[in-house]
């Protein structure tokens, strides 16, 4: 290697270590900070002390569980998100098999409904939605926070292409040996179908893990409220404590990092299964 | 189980408006093997899918023995087919790919051991069964997916282009194996192919195909001989019939065919009548000639001398290739046995088996 080619590539490595730390420096920021006690979080804040960890000290995750009901947001985030997720993979995928494979009327029409959905934002409809869920009588429940995301537009549509670029044959051939299109589904399509079903529930379980305003709308006291309320209530409690704000942090990051090692396991799986021919 | 199979004036026409199968007239006897060959897009697969009801049919109707089973779903309909990617069910080892279309039917689970062990058995697949379908080698995935075809004793047997995906030594042997399996179990069979070779050697009949039409359909030797079109001269036969242009006069010994601007006797004990063919007196018609029906002779007993443009060597015969445009637009094709010694560009003298002439008329269709 000469001169000038090891001069580039050594650029090159550092731009991408400053892009990495850039990128990492604030969870290394809170789970450093969360092991820290209180009172050298705040001194040590200005300086790339921030950084260092010291004595391990799990104080502050004790303190959030003294001065909120974190299980009971906890439960309630896991519960909701899951919810969504379960049921979600349920519908959307029938849903996105209906649309790639059975011939039905209006099947068209309403294919190109579900994809003008996928372009309009919660924001847009959480008025009138609000109205609607108030007239049912559901503000204050699981149900409100579950009901209205579990058809998905996106989702049918990431089935939708999957079910698409299965073998038609598969079908042809159950079809033939004598199971019925339901059937058909669940013993054919779902168990060769795990890489469309991981990444459905690893974008689901993220998109759902952060919402905010829609329970901010619907939802008052702690009994049925997730987790990014729950935080955002704990900052505004004093007395202002960083290290708990940390703790509090840490430990909602940690379910979604589990679910997607979970699932990246089958998904990667999925992706190699599908290489090899036949 | 007794299983014929019907097609009565069957069209079919998606609904794009393409035609892929118009007037489809065919008669599939109990335990017989029909194989439906032809050009890709002739509508033999779809022919063999409007019978397993993956596709519905436009117009006609489908009859297994007195039955119309048009509007019966695949599963009522008790047909069992191979595919041409055999379609084996991934995720499933072979015994239970073996075993789905047993437990569809609901059948007790010794009873549907007892039919997997058998099936497995026949096509020695025994030592497989717990592999999965990525596992095994093309010629294993193909006898699978014929014992998961078998295994509930079907009244139709059907297969799609089963072969087509297999090396070609390997195609030969289970070719072999199939029509062993078809005669033992005697299962009504239809095989769809674009080989012709595959369909002359597996059918006890063969149905030609051509744009969504039924060209004909006999046993393989009468198609060779006595082809009813010069599609299916041209299609059948490996290389198929020189099918060229001419004109029939009368002469005082007879009547005389143009043939490369010669004019050839037509011998009486000719494969047409004389009485037939005097009607084509001085009209276009065309002649058929097969491969072998042409020979290199002495230059006294010699007909015609044509002009060599190609010489394919094939080990166990030439395939000599001449100056004659034929109607398909590539040139005349004679089969040698023996390594002539000639050279391209030389003129060659040739005898013609005049009796093994084929005549059709203007639009096509043979003249005997």
């Amino acid at each position: 290697m000469n001169g000038r080619r090891m001069l580039t590539t050594g650029l090159r490595y550092a731009a991408l270590l400053l892009l990495a730390v850039l990128f990492v420096s604030p969870i290394l920021l809170m789970v450093v900070g969360s092991l820290k006690p209180e009172a050298r979080v705040l001194v040590e804040a200005g300086s790339l002390k921030a950084f260092v960890p010291g004595e391990w000290d799990l104080r502050n995750y004790r303190d959030v569980f003294a001065r909120v009901a974190f299980g009971r947001y906890l439960f309630n985030s896991l519960f909701i998100t899951g919810m969504v997720v379960l049921a979600g993979m349920v519908v959307n995928s029938l849903a996105g098999y209906a649309f790639a494979r059975l011939a039905w009327r209006g099947r068209k029409v309403l294919f190109v409904l579900v994809l003008a959905i996928l372009i309009l934002p919660l924001e847009a409809i959480a008025v009138p939605l609000f109205y609607q869920v108030t007239l049912f009588g559901w503000r204050d429940t699981y149900l409100v926070q579950i009901a209205p995301f579990v058809a998905n537009a996106f989702s049918i549509y990431l089935f939708y292409t999957f079910f698409l670029g299965l073998p038609r044959e598969l079908e042809e051939a159950a079809r033939l040996d004598g199971a019925g299109v339901l059937r058909t589904f669940l013993t054919i399509i779902v168990p060769n179908s795990k890489p469309v079903f991981a990444t459905v529930a690893i974008l689901g379980f993220l998109m759902q893990w952060g919402v905010f305003l829609w329970p901010l709308m619907v939802t008052g006291g702690e009994a049925v409220r997730p987790l990014p309320l729950a935080i955002a209530t704990f900052y505004t409690l004093p007395p202002l404590q960083w290290g708990d704000i940390f703790a509090f942090g840490v430990m909602m990051v940690l379910p979604i990092l589990l679910v997607f090692i979970f699932f990246q396991r089958w998904f990667i799986r999925g992706v190699v299964a599908t290489g090899i021919k036949g | 189980m007794m299983a014929s199979v019907t097609y009565k004036q069957v069209s079919k026409r998606f609904e794009d408006g393409t035609g892929a199968l118009v007037d489809f007239d065919l008669q599939v006897d109990d335990g017989e093997l029909m194989v439906l060959v032809g050009p890709s897009g002739c509508g033999k697969s779809t022919a063999l899918r409007l019978l397993a009801g993956l596709e519905s049919v436009s117009a006609g109707e489908l009859l297994i023995n007195d039955t119309v089973i048009n509007d019966l779903s695949p599963q009522q309909r008790n047909i069992a087919m191979v595919f041409q990617n055999y379609a084996l069910y991934p995720h499933m080892s072979v015994r239970r790919n073996l075993a789905f279309p047993l437990r569809m039917m609901k059948l007790p689970a010794e009873e549907v051991a007892r039919r997997t062990a058998w099936a497995a058995e026949l096509l020695e697949l025994s030592d497989l069964l717990e592999r999965m379908p990525k596992q095994l080698s093309g010629g294993q995935r193909q006898r699978v997916a014929m014992g998961r075809a078998i295994v509930r004793e079907p009244q139709v047997f059907l297969m799609d282009e089963t072969l087509s995906n297999l090396d070609a030594k390997l195609r030969i042997q289970i070719r072999i194996e199939i029509a062993a399996l078809q005669r033992r179990l005697n299962i009504t069979t239809l095989y769809v192919t674009h080989d012709q070779v595959e369909a002359m050697t597996l059918g006890d009949r063969v149905a030609v195909m051509n744009a969504g039409r039924l060209q004909q359909v006999a046993m393989p030797q009468v198609l060779y001989e006595r082809p009813d079109n010069t599609f299916v001269a041209g299609f059948i036969g490996s290389p198929g019939m020189n099918v060229l242009a001419s004109r029939l006069q009368r002469r005082e010994s007879g009547l005389a065919v143009e043939f490369s601007g010669q004019w050839l006797d037509v011998s009486l004990d000719s494969r047409a009548s004389h009485a037939r063919l005097a009607r084509y007196v001085d009209q276009p018609v065309f002649i058929g000639l097969r491969p072998e029906a042409l020979e290199l002779a002495s230059a006294t007993r010699a007909q015609v001398e044509l002009t060599l443009t190609a010489v394919e060597a094939l080990g166990h015969e030439q395939l000599l290739y001449f100056d004659v445009p034929l109607i398909t637009g590539s040139n005349m094709i004679v089969r040698v046995q023996d390594t002539p010694a000639v050279t391209i560009g030389d003129r060659i003298p040739l005898r013609i088996h005049a009796r093994e002439l084929c005549f059709f008329d203007a639009q096509g269709a043979a003249i005997y």
